[in-house]
């Protein structure tokens, strides 16, 4: 009985971190799409979304199966509850991924206003922030989850940097407006990344301490 | 063993004792029984002679009180006397095989067994004077009876039997079992138990030979493994069918960066989480071989997958990493340099060809023809030099033909060089000097003559009127070392790292002037490298260059 449940358990890890790459791909394909202006990778980043949909599904009815069969209690109900959070997150941010995909082929006709600089920097916070948690998660590494929670503060001074600099731009030329609210649209994509990370940081933390917030779940 | 001992005793002694019970009991019963017939023969001549000698039978019973049943029948069957009953109740006896015999023989026996043939009844009949017949009955346990009435102990008898047995069997098994336990496996030739066993032992020999050949030839080729393992440089993942980690060389470990020892039946995507490599794992596990090239921390890999197939099965996942990093870079470098190649040269060729469409089609005034000829001629000679560049390089690149090594001495050739540059700097009113005690190189002076050429040629080049380049040669600690000092306008430091790339220029209008290729500090650093010598760039703009090449 228990050894069906460590396979199970097993299997649970697995498939969220395969889930855990299929985002983390997206993202960067997302972000080459962005700075290279290549409609091929946004593809790509879109085409991801489905899989991590599905990925999603499976997931959750794997969660709901061990809940309901296994009845597990402490640690390992903690840890499949957190997944079930966790994987919620993630699905949003493949869709974010491929929003941001979506934009990226918008804009590829025409050249970009202003040299992409800050969003770059944001993107490589996003992804950053992604595996980091996951690999907190692998690692069980309390620490690395509550420096992802931190690291979010970097990627908000950013957005708040990139939205001053749109401003600017279209307080100087209005023609720039149209590219403008979308590059404004991307960095909120990114933003929304770095706040699903952080979510995800905190169920990781949740599954390894208990804590959530700093207030005991159990 | 022990039960198997004990059925055995069990089963003999019972036997014995069932056996020699009914032969004791049948024998005493024979002699017993013949001893009777013998009594009761004697008892009847007795009793006949009696009633003969009586003229009353009456009389005679009347005072009669025999041990056996005595009946006198008359020859028609009834009974005249019984000794035990009333002998008006009795029916005929005529039919008696007892009477029946005595009557037409005068003697007749017969033996008869009571319903439960524990007892038996034997009859002697003899016929008197008169014609009755006497009969005496004698009734006896029978052998079975004798024997059924001796059950109760032979039971008891059998259960001690069955105790002892028992008794016995774990005493003879034990002995029997101590000396087999107490054989030396390890040397079964050098026991001394039963001969029986001698065949087993010298079997058990033999098989633990080939067990500990086998056992050595396993554990030497284990070691073989783990030593290539080890060793290799190429990282090599053993994965099973549910990718998880079954083993993990040290190289693998390095690549994925995994501090310790990798936790048993940890999941391969908890040391890489790359969707790439997952596809292609997954499809190993599906039976497909698969590669994909994997950038990890400023270096890159190329990743095998091969399923490891067992009885047409997929039973794991073979990942193999080799660093690809240089020929990655060397393959990007030639695509690159490929791609300037082209540029640089179409640049020329599009200057040239357009002056001469201008001057062909009649354009341009006769007295600017001169001038287009010269700005052809120009191009025209920049387009050699940056062939010549080319070609020097890719020879460098091939390192072929370079010839053998010879003592080159560095001042008669720096001397050289500046003697060739004087009149250059002389014109650019720029002070040029070479200072310094000879030395002497292994080496090629072609090169070597090339590599000082194009860094004095960039110093004069970079250098404004009135300014000086210092040719410097010394000796320091075994190594000889050659600086090339100028006053010109020297190199921003975020451009430094990049000038000894190929096509690099710090400032591309500038170098359109002064009509360099891009390709002569590449020159430098490549000669440098064939002489196995060192080359340091210590710049600040505006106010000058120092170049060192460190034998």
């Amino acid at each position: 009985m228990r050894n069906r449940f460590d396979e199970q358990l097993h299997t649970l890890n697995h498939e969220l971190l395969e889930m855990g790459a299929l985002i983390e791909r997206a993202i960067r394909s997302a972000t080459d799409a962005l700075v290279k202006q290549d409609v091929e990778a946004a593809l790509h980043a879109i085409a991801a979304d489905k899989e991590v949909d599905q990925a999603e599904r499976d997931i959750e009815s794997l969660c709901l199966k061990l809940l309901l069969q296994q009845q597990p209690v402490a640690r390992d109900l903690r840890l499949i509850s957190s997944a079930l959070k966790m994987i919620t997150d993630m699905e949003r941010i493949g869709d974010q991924a491929s929003d941001i995909a979506e934009l990226v082929i918008y804009l590829s006709k025409e050249p970009y206003i202003k040299e992409l600089t800050h969003l770059p920097q944001m993107a490589e916070n996003a992804i950053r922030m992604v595996s980091s948690a996951l690999d907190a998660y692998v690692r069980k590494d309390v620490v690395l989850a509550q420096e992802v929670m931190r690291m979010d503060d970097a990627i908000d001074a950013l957005f708040v940097t990139v939205k001053d600099e749109l401003i600017a731009l279209i307080r100087h030329d209005a023609a720039a407006g149209s590219q403008a609210i979308d590059l404004m649209m991307i960095a909120k994509y990114y933003e929304r990344i770095g706040d699903h990370a952080q979510n995800i940081a905190e169920w990781v933390e949740y599954a390894l301490t208990g804590k959530h917030k700093g207030v005991f779940l159990t | 063993m022990t039960r198997r001992i004990f059925r055995n005793i069990l089963l003999t002694a019972v036997l014995a004792l069932l056996l020699s019970s009914a032969l004791l009991v049948g024998t005493l019963y024979n002699v017993y029984e013949g001893r009777i017939s013998a009594e009761m023969r004697t008892e009847a001549e007795y009793i006949v002679r009696a009633l003969d000698m009586l003229p009353d039978d009456r009389t005679y019973f009347n005072e009669f009180a025999p041990d056996n049943r005595v009946t006198l029948i008359a020859p028609e069957g009834a009974v005249l006397y019984d000794s035990d009953a009333d002998e008006a109740r009795m029916d005929s006896h005529a039919q008696r095989p007892e009477v029946l015999a005595a009557l037409a023989k005068g003697i007749g026996e017969s033996t008869r067994y009571s319903d439960t043939l524990s007892e038996v009844t034997i009859y002697y009949a003899r016929r008197t004077a008169d014609g009755n017949v006497l009969r005496i009955a004698s009734t006896r346990s029978s052998a079975l009876g004798v024997f059924l009435s001796v059950a109760p102990q032979i039971i008891i008898m059998l259960l001690m039997v069955a105790a002892l047995s028992l008794l016995i069997a774990r005493y003879a098994s034990r002995q029997i079992v101590q000396p087999i336990n107490d054989l030396n496996l390890d040397e079964p030739l050098e026991n001394d138990v039963y001969d029986e066993l001698a065949p087993l032992l010298t079997r058990m020999d033999r098989q633990h030979g080939q067990i500990r050949q086998q056992m050595h030839d396993l554990a030497r080729a284990h070691a073989d493994l783990n030593a290539i393992m080890a060793n290799m440089r190429e990282g090599l993942i053993l994965l099973d069918k549910e990718s998880r980690i079954v083993s993990i060389n040290h190289s693998a470990q390095t690549i994925f960066g995994v501090k310790g020892a990798v936790a048993p039946d940890a999941d391969l995507l908890t040391i890489c989480r790359d969707a790439d490599l997952l596809e292609i794992v997954k499809a190993a596990q599906k039976g497909d071989s698969g590669d994909v090239v994997l950038p990890r921390d400023s270096r890159t890999y190329r990743l095998f997958a091969s399923p490891v197939l067992r009885e047409n099965k997929v039973r794991g996942v073979v990942l193999l990493a080799l660093d690809i990093s240089a020929r990655y870079a060397a393959e990007a470098s030639r695509r690159e340099f490929t791609a300037n190649v082209s540029h640089e040269l179409k640049t020329p060729l599009t200057s040239i060809s357009g002056y001469a469409e201008i001057i062909e089609s009649g354009i341009a005034k006769t007295e600017d023809v001169p001038a287009f000829a010269g700005k052809i001629r120009a191009e025209a000679k920049r387009l050699v030099a940056l062939v010549n560049d080319i070609l020097e390089l890719s020879q460098l690149d091939e390192k072929q033909g370079l010839g053998a090594k010879e003592h080159v001495a560095l001042l008669p050739l720096l001397e050289g060089l500046v003697e060739f540059f004087w009149p250059i700097a002389q014109e650019k009113g720029i002070d040029l000097q070479v200072e310094g005690h000879n030395a002497t190189v292994e080496g090629y002076p072609v090169l070597l003559r090339e590599l000082f050429h194009n860094l004095i040629d960039n110093a004069i080049k970079y250098t404004p009127a009135g300014g000086s380049v210092t040719v410097r040669l010394s000796q320091q600690e075994g190594h000889i070392r050659c600086t090339v000092q100028d006053t010109g306008i020297g190199i921003p430091q975020e451009h430094q790292a990049h000038v000894f790339e190929r096509f690099y220029r710090v400032d591309k209008s500038h170098s359109r002037q002064t009509g360099g290729t891009g390709l002569g500090l590449a020159i430098v650093k490549h000669v440098a490298e064939v002489h196995q010598a060192q080359v340091k760039l210590e710049s600040k703009p505006q106010e000058g260059t120092k170049v060192t090449v460190e034998f």
